[in-house]
């Protein structure tokens, strides 16, 4: 009986296996890995970009950088990465992965405090505040990093207790399901909620480390590499910008 | 490593609670369900099994919307000890209580189903106490179903990561847990570090299920011996 119910499962995980890497041949079609910060924001330019080229589609599957990156290098049927930081791209792209000269940044991140409930001005916030601070874990997220570089810096006067999300979107979601009174999340996070903007603080682009996206083309694939001519047109940079991001003004490519 | 230690020390002491405070309530409960024919006791044991089937990302989502201030429980919660439930070790041996309840329970219902009523019954007429039937009969009756009932807590509680995950906030020595430590190590490609989590993991649950599976025996044999 076990082993009839195995030999079933392993067809069945067979037939998945033939399916997707026969629905991945086609070139019209994309898959494409994403950072779940960017993957809002990646929808919205795709249905942008499908408007004039309908005869294109694709599949997004998005979680977190590091996951996906695993996922990638296990030979996960991607044609193409958008990564939530510069070394996994980078990485991938070493490892004869990536297409040779393909990464490139296409998103700067934006750190942004939120605090829904503020009584006194944001000077007097920073100075006065005790209690929790939801952040990104920073040995996993790059906004994490840069949170925990803020603190360093003494953007808090008291240094709060910080309470860990795997991502922006969880130190957000702390706060929003009222169990924490503070986030350091990421702009696009609190423009994709609509939070006001009196509720959330932007700290100076300087203060802290560059929070760069990266992307990396995976495969030939002609959806895939349309998308990308796209992606770099003005239009494209417009919808990045209003996401909450700073789109890299001018593109760094070498080719 | 030393982090590591710490971690391993936060999720034996999450899985030891959990299954304490399980054999401590849920005993008494199981013994209710295994005899009462009641109604109530008929839609206590779907109930009680829901965990079983449901993803652990939906107890974490109510857990963490219940222990929100802004809701009875995290604001009673709040009122009496001072400090929020949600991203505390109080906060995660409440879901894991939740999350194992049917691996401690539905053990014990069967072993205290398993138990010869007519034997209760000439204790009784012999003058036993209901105490002194419950400590010279149930229990040794009943010890391989609590061996069973416990292991399985243990091992289910030292596994969990979805609820953890959703309302744990990953506190080293309070809520960072092992099963967390290696989501970590593999987000950011330490895969040695990650090995030595998992294999041990891996390790452990092997002995685990090969305790159960000697305890299962020994207590097929022990109950068709006590029938017959």
């Amino acid at each position: 009986m076990t082993a009839r119910i195995l030999t079933l499962l392993l067809q069945l995980l067979t037939a998945s296996v033939l399916f997707s890497s026969t629905v991945q041949a086609s070139n019209d079609q994309a898959t494409i890995a994403v950072a779940a910060n960017f993957r809002i924001t990646l929808e919205d330019l795709i249905a942008d970009f499908q408007v004039n080229t309908p005869e294109f589609s694709f599949q997004l599957v998005s979680g977190s950088t590091g996951m996906l990156f695993a996922q990638i290098r296990n030979g996960a049927p991607y044609d193409l990465f958008f990564a939530a930081d510069a070394a996994r791209p980078e990485q991938l792209e070493r490892d004869g992965v990536g297409v040779l000269d393909s990464v490139e940044i296409y998103a700067l991140g934006q750190i942004a405090v939120w605090v829904p409930n503020r009584d006194r001005p944001w000077k007097a916030f920073f100075k006065n505040y005790r209690g929790s601070l939801a952040i990104a874990n920073p040995t996993v997220a790059p906004y994490g990093l840069a949170a925990q570089h803020l603190l360093e810096i003494g953007l808090f006067a008291n240094q709060p207790k910080l309470i860990q999300g795997t991502n922006v979107h969880q130190a957000f979601q702390f706060v929003d399901s009222g169990n924490v009174q503070v986030a350091m999340t990421s702009l696009a996070q609190v423009i994709q909620a609509g939070v006001p903007r009196r509720e959330y603080y932007l700290p100076d682009l300087n203060s802290y480390p560059r929070i760069v996206q990266k992307r990396v083309l995976l495969s030939e694939n002609t959806a895939a590499k349309a998308l990308l001519v796209y992606l770099r047109s003005a239009s494209a940079e417009r919808l990045i910008e209003s996401a909450g991001y700073t789109a890299p003004a001018q593109p760094e490519q070498s080719t | 490593m030393e982090s590591d230690l710490i971690t391993l020390g936060t999720s034996l002491k999450l899985a030891f609670s959990t299954t304490l405070v399980l054999t401590l309530i849920g005993t008494p409960i199981a013994w209710w369900l295994a005899r009462s024919e009641s109604l109530l006791a008929g839609l206590c044991i779907p109930l009680l099994a829901l965990p079983l089937v449901l993803p652990p990302t939906v107890i974490g989502f109510y857990l963490l919307l219940a222990f929100s201030p802004n809701h009875f429980l995290g604001a009673t919660w709040l009122d009496w000890f001072g400090s929020s439930l949600a991203f505390s070790f109080e906060g995660l041996l409440l879901g894991s209580i939740i999350y194992s309840l049917p691996f401690f329970m539905q053990p014990m219902i069967v072993a205290f189903r398993e138990l010869p009523e007519d034997l209760f019954k000439a204790a009784a007429s012999l003058g036993a106490t209901a105490l002194d039937r419950f400590t010279t009969l149930v229990l040794p009756l009943s010890k391989h179903g609590f061996l069973i009932a416990c292991t399985l807590t243990f091992a289910h509680t030292l596994g969990e990561f979805g609820i953890v995950l959703m309302i744990g906030g990953n506190l080293e020595g309070e809520t960072r847990v092992l099963s967390i430590a290696l989501f970590d190590y593999v987000e950011t490609l330490n895969y040695e570090r990650a090995h030595l989590l998992a294999a041990g993991l891996v390790g452990f649950s092997l002995i685990t299920l090969i305790l159960v599976q000697w305890a299962t025996h020994r207590g097929y044999r022990a109950s068709s011996l006590s029938t017959r």
